[in-house]
């Protein structure tokens, strides 16, 4: 039996021989550029080198060195210092197009001599030379082999929305997960989540087009996970468009995901009731403060996170509940959660007080409420994510077609791309911000005006056009 | 910023051949190899020249066909041409540094030495505060002109934002020269701001690519919200119809509208529709940023999520004050700012508050609503931190000043689960005289609050520690010490023994007396032995005469031991101890023992029993 620091020790052996090794290789190969192939400098460090292989062949039966991108690697071990340094060395072994090189016991002085000089001789033919005996195998790789990944970089603009719903539909469950796991153990695992967060913000990054196409339209399933999705999408949009760095984006995504929690502490008989009564209310109002209040007993959870509990629901003008005593100001984080929360919950809600509304009516209730319930400068960041006409509004253009809107236009809100429908049935993609070829530089056309939604645009998302696929 | 605005898929660039690409990830890879090698070795180390002739030597190989490599930044990965470049596992690092510091795109343009990615790397991995290194790194920030390395700020430009209104129109002063760009604007007819941003970044094809750039950048800048709409409209060349447009649509009244308080739901709908008609269309105004939004944006931005705990903590105590439903919440929160977690000022901030709520509040523990959450308060003050920073202001003050008795009074109030820090505190206390008060706290705590926490503490204290509790034990004269006493007066350390002897003497009750009586001769020290015996014959304890001559008896004992048992037989009196004395002073004759003892012991009992007589 092994115990861990005994293996983590032998790793420890095993990777100082591998560096030894190679720094040997290195001399060897600096030498034989040096001096001339039979000089006793050149012959000795190649003696050292096969001192060191012998050493090696007594741990394990073979050495297969690889090169990724500039750098050595033994089975997922990264020599990055080493490939710093011996620059002459993996030139040479690249100059050969020679993918890896493997040492087997039995390797002689003079093959070690052999291959040293085989480096060097740069590859006058682009095919490469490669060297094989019996203890020393380093192919060349054949022309067209593709020796690191690389695919197609351009993929159908399609692709990217329905990449865009699968990560949605990934933090629905990790949403359903986390908000079940804080109410139950009070905790919020903030590591299990982090990857998946990495792959949302870089997402946003890459095609926020994307993401605002799958909230404006998903349907609901799980009311409260779809929430506090939707909530935190566009959250970090408003991050993102604020300039806030990673730290503070993953945090806002994080308090933007739990800053509904106080609605799971209410009483269960009322949450499917479709209207409130009079007095209901009143309850609804105590999330906020319970919802913080739970949070705030969490260990680990930053006090940013518990203010956006508890001041979500504040308005712009200090209206809005709860009220907090003396002069305190909301948190940014509360601000931008209320918008992206007010956004969110008239889209999805179904079960509580409201019919969900379409996404163009709850622009404009968001755009009527701008400097009394929200923050001017948070709508104005914010509305950029869906424009003036989010993804899946039907549209007539100024040039009398209808068509519906399929994806937001981030430089112009009242441009979007659209897809016009021809009463054959033909589709065609314009692209409203596009200027006319024909007058003096004026736009070709615009919206004029709202006829109603769309709620399934799958049928259009092929018409999109090719995008580069930056997301690895 | 896409090349072309009016293609959103982003134009299609010329392919790029395999071998430029395989040269490109390898440099990429060893330029975030060699800044992870900053975090390793000193700057002065000799490996660095190597490392960065390495890189430039890269470099070199990567740019032999392109001779701009731009890089665009993710905050996970670098992205040449749209392919992640490098080696992830050591990008990451590199990209998510720079990402962080807001660059979206480093441009490398050949050629380059080492010195030259020596430079920037030595500023990205020192340890200053991420504004020293922006500043420093501002050298770096192209503005259309080519320099070695160029970093592309995530906003706009960030250049561009220091740059006065004059400079701004000495750049874009070709702009108004360009008769087709300013004639085709005329005849264009925009109505809105942003078709107004869009025709700009769409016809800067008509400009010359520097003043182009410099154009698109000022008005994605102006989108974005770092630049006010007034400067940029009062800057830009544009047709004098169409300024007049814009700037008289942004004087107008502002579109938001108050609204007067109505019922839950209902209450943010507005509640008059505005008097005047808008001049300027939505779309207008929502990508028009005033001068005051520019800078929130700057604060928010510079500031980040930061808000400083004490603005937390001043709403803590808000929310405390306001009492109701709002104090569990306050007090939640206090918590949260006592832990060792925060900075020691924000603890003793914090600190601070939670002793004035516990000493208003500690009487209402009969309210059920809070009693929970007053017992979770108790246990944050009595951590041993939050206790140690109580106790450190008292190293300046007497033990007779109010001061310490408030003190006291407040680690009284705590209870039990104050003495286990504060035992802790007195353990790893090397001042004499902050021991002493620590002791006296310890004491008057345990007085109020019983002592079996003190005696739970006995288990595994060092022999000066258990001295001391001992000691307290003693001036608590609490009888539940006794049992734990007699253990200690066979203590392998003399000063623990006569601590326990003289804490048994304190307490004094007939138990007590009766431990001391039975375990004298046990005791290894023949003082305290004798102080045991003068202590019990004083008390006049029932069945000493007895436990003296027994102890008397026995042929063992020492010499000094044996005199101090007959001083105490003598002190006794009585007929009992006389016959004994006499028979001592009879044996002595006939026994014959070791001359000088003998003798000795002859002449005290002769002395003594002349004594009784008299």
């Amino acid at each position: 039996m092994t115990t861990g620091g005994e293996v983590q020790d032998q790793q420890k052996r095993e990777r100082e021989m591998l560096v030894k090794l190679l720094r040997a290789w290195y001399g060897a190969a600096k030498n034989f550029k040096l001096y001339t192939a039979n000089h006793p400098t050149s012959l000795e460090s190649c003696q050292k080198m096969t001192l060191v292989l012998e050493e090696i062949f007594r741990q394990r039966l073979e050495v297969a060195i690889q090169h990724t991108d500039g750098m050595f690697m033994v089975e997922d071990h990264l020599f990055i210092e080493e490939s710093l340094l011996y620059y002459d060395l993996l030139k040479g072994i690249e100059d050969n197009r020679i993918g890896s090189v493997t040492f087997l016991p039995g390797v002689t002085n003079d093959e070690l001599a052999n291959f040293c000089l085989t480096l060097l001789r740069k590859g006058g033919d682009a095919e490469g030379a490669g060297f094989v005996t019996d203890h020393i195998r380093a192919p060349a790789i054949l022309k067209g082999d593709d020796h690191n990944r690389k695919k197609d970089a351009r993929i159908k603009g399609g692709t990217l929305v329905l990449r865009a719903a699968q990560v949605h539909e990934e933090w629905i469950g990790i949403a359903d997960k986390l908000l079940s796991k804080l109410l139950e153990e009070q905790n919020i695992a903030v590591s299990e989540i982090a990857l998946a967060l990495d792959k949302l913000i870089d997402l946003m990054h890459q095609s926020p087009q994307s993401l605002s196409v799958v909230v404006a339209l998903k349907p609901t399933v799980n009311l409260s996970a779809h929430h506090a999705v939707n909530t935190m999408i566009s959250s970090i949009f408003i991050g993102q468009q604020l300039g806030y760095d990673v730290t503070a984006l993953k945090m806002l995504a994080i308090a933007a995901l739990v800053h509904d929690v106080g609605r799971h502490l209410l009483p269960s008989d009322f949450a499917g009731d479709y209207k409130l009564a009079a007095g209901d209310a009143d309850f609804v109002r105590l999330h906020t403060r319970d919802g913080a209040s739970f949070l705030a007993g969490v260990p680990g959870v930053p006090m940013s996170i518990v203010r956006a509990a508890l001041e979500h629901h504040l308005g712009f003008d200090g209206a809005g509940y709860p009220e907090l005593p003396g002069t305190q100001k909301a948190h940014p984080f509360s601000r931008i959660i209320a918008l992206a929360d007010f956004v969110s919950w008239r889209t999805v809600s179904e079960s509580h007080y409201r019919k969900p509304a379409p996404m163009h009516r709850v622009i404009r209730a968001m755009l009527r409420r701008t400097g009394s319930q929200f923050e001017p400068f948070l709508v104005k960041l914010l509305i950029p994510f869906f424009g003036l006409y989010p993804a899946g509004t039907r549209v007539r253009l100024s040039d009398g077609s209808d068509a519906v809107v399929i994806e937001p236009n981030l430089r112009n809100i009242s441009r979007p791309a659209v897809a016009c429908v021809a009463t054959d049935g033909s589709m065609t993609y314009r692209w409203l911000g596009a200027l006319s070829d024909t007058t003096a530089g004026g736009f070709a056309c615009s919206v004029n005006r709202v006829l109603g939604v769309e709620t399934d645009i799958a049928p259009f998302l092929d018409l999109l056009p090719e995008v580069t696929d930056k997301v690895a | 910023m896409k090349a072309a605005e009016n293609l959103p898929a982003g134009s299609p660039s010329t392919p790029i051949n395999k071998a430029t690409r395989d040269a490109v990830n390898r440099f990429v890879s060893t330029l975030a190899g060699s800044f992870r090698a900053f975090y390793i070795y000193n700057q002065d180390n000799k490996a660095f020249d190597e490392i960065m002739q390495n890189v430039s030597k890269r470099f070199n190989d990567a740019a032999v066909e392109q001779k701009i490599i731009k890089l665009q930044l993710t905050n996970r990965s670098m992205v040449f041409e749209g392919e992640p470049a490098g080696l992830k596992e050591l990008t990451i690092f590199f990209a998510s540094v720079l990402r962080n510091l807001g660059y979206r795109e480093i441009i490398f343009t050949a050629p380059l030495q080492g010195r030259h990615f020596f430079q920037v790397l030595h500023i990205l991995s020192g340890k200053e505060p991420a504004e020293a290194k922006m500043d420093r790194l501002s050298a770096f920030i192209g503005d259309g002109d080519s320099k070695p390395i160029t970093l592309v700020p995530v906003t706009a430009n960030m250049l561009l934002l220091r740059l006065t209104d004059a400079q701004i129109s000495q750049r874009l002063e070709s702009v108004g020269q360009d008769s087709d760009f300013v004639g085709q604007l005329e005849q264009a007819d925009i109505a809105d701001l942003p078709d107004l941003f869009t025709w700009i970044c769409v016809k800067g094809t008509l400009l010359t690519p520097s003043t182009a750039a410099f154009a698109r950048n000022l008005v994605e800048a102006t989108r974005e919200g770092y630049f006010p709409i007034e400067r940029f409209l009062a800057i830009f060349p544009m047709p004098t119809r169409l300024k007049m447009k814009f700037d008289n649509g942004l004087a107008g009244p502002p579109p938001y509208r108050m609204r007067k308080p109505t019922p839950l739901f209902h209450r943010f709908i507005p509640s008059e529709r505005p008097a005047q008609k808008q001049i300027m269309s939505w779309a207008s105004r929502l990508v028009a940023f005033s001068s005051d939004e520019a800078q929130l944006h700057q604060q928010l931005k510079a500031g980040g999520a930061v808000v400083s705990p004490t603005s937390d903590l001043e709403l803590a105590q808000a929310l405390m004050a306001d009492g109701g439903p709002n104090l569990i919440l306050g007090i939640h929160m206090l918590i949260r700012y006592m832990s060792e977690k925060n900075p020691v000022p924000v603890q003793e901030r914090a600190l601070k508050i939670a002793i004035d709520l516990w000493m208003s509040r500690k009487e209402e523990s009969d309210n059920p609503s809070i009693i929970s959450l007053l017992s979770t308060l108790r246990q944050a003050l009595s951590s041993f931190n939050n206790m140690n920073l109580v106790l450190f202001p008292l190293r300046n003050v007497t033990m007779e000043s109010p001061m310490f008795a408030d003190t006291v009074a407040y680690f009284a109030s705590l209870g039990k689960s104050a003495i286990p820090p504060l035992v802790g505190s007195l353990d790893a206390e090397q001042d004499r005289g902050m021991r002493k008060k620590l002791c006296g706290i310890i004491a008057a705590v345990a007085r109020e609050n019983g002592v079996d926490a003190l005696m739970s503490a006995m288990k595994n204290a060092s022999p000066y520690l258990l001295r001391n509790i001992v000691m307290i034990l003693g001036d608590i004269k609490d009888a539940g010490a006794i049992s734990e006493m007699a253990p200690l007066l066979t203590h392998g350390q003399k000063i623990v023994r006569t601590e326990a002897m003289r804490t048994l003497c304190r307490i004094g009750t007939p138990e007590a007396n009766t431990i001391l009586s039975n375990a004298m001769s046990k005791i290894p020290d023949v003082d305290t032995r004798q102080v045991v015996v003068d202590y019990l014959v004083q008390k006049r304890h029932p069945r000493i005469l007895d436990a003296l001559l027994m102890a008397a008896k026995d042929q063992t004992s020492s010499g000094p031991w044996r005199r101090a048992l007959y001083t105490g037989i003598s002190n006794v009196g009585g007929a009992q101890a006389k016959t004994f004395l006499e028979s001592v002073l009879k044996e002595g004759g006939f026994l014959g023992r070791l001359a000088g003892d003998q003798r000795e012991d002859l002449a005290l009992v002769k002395m003594l029993l002349g004594k009784m007589k008299a």
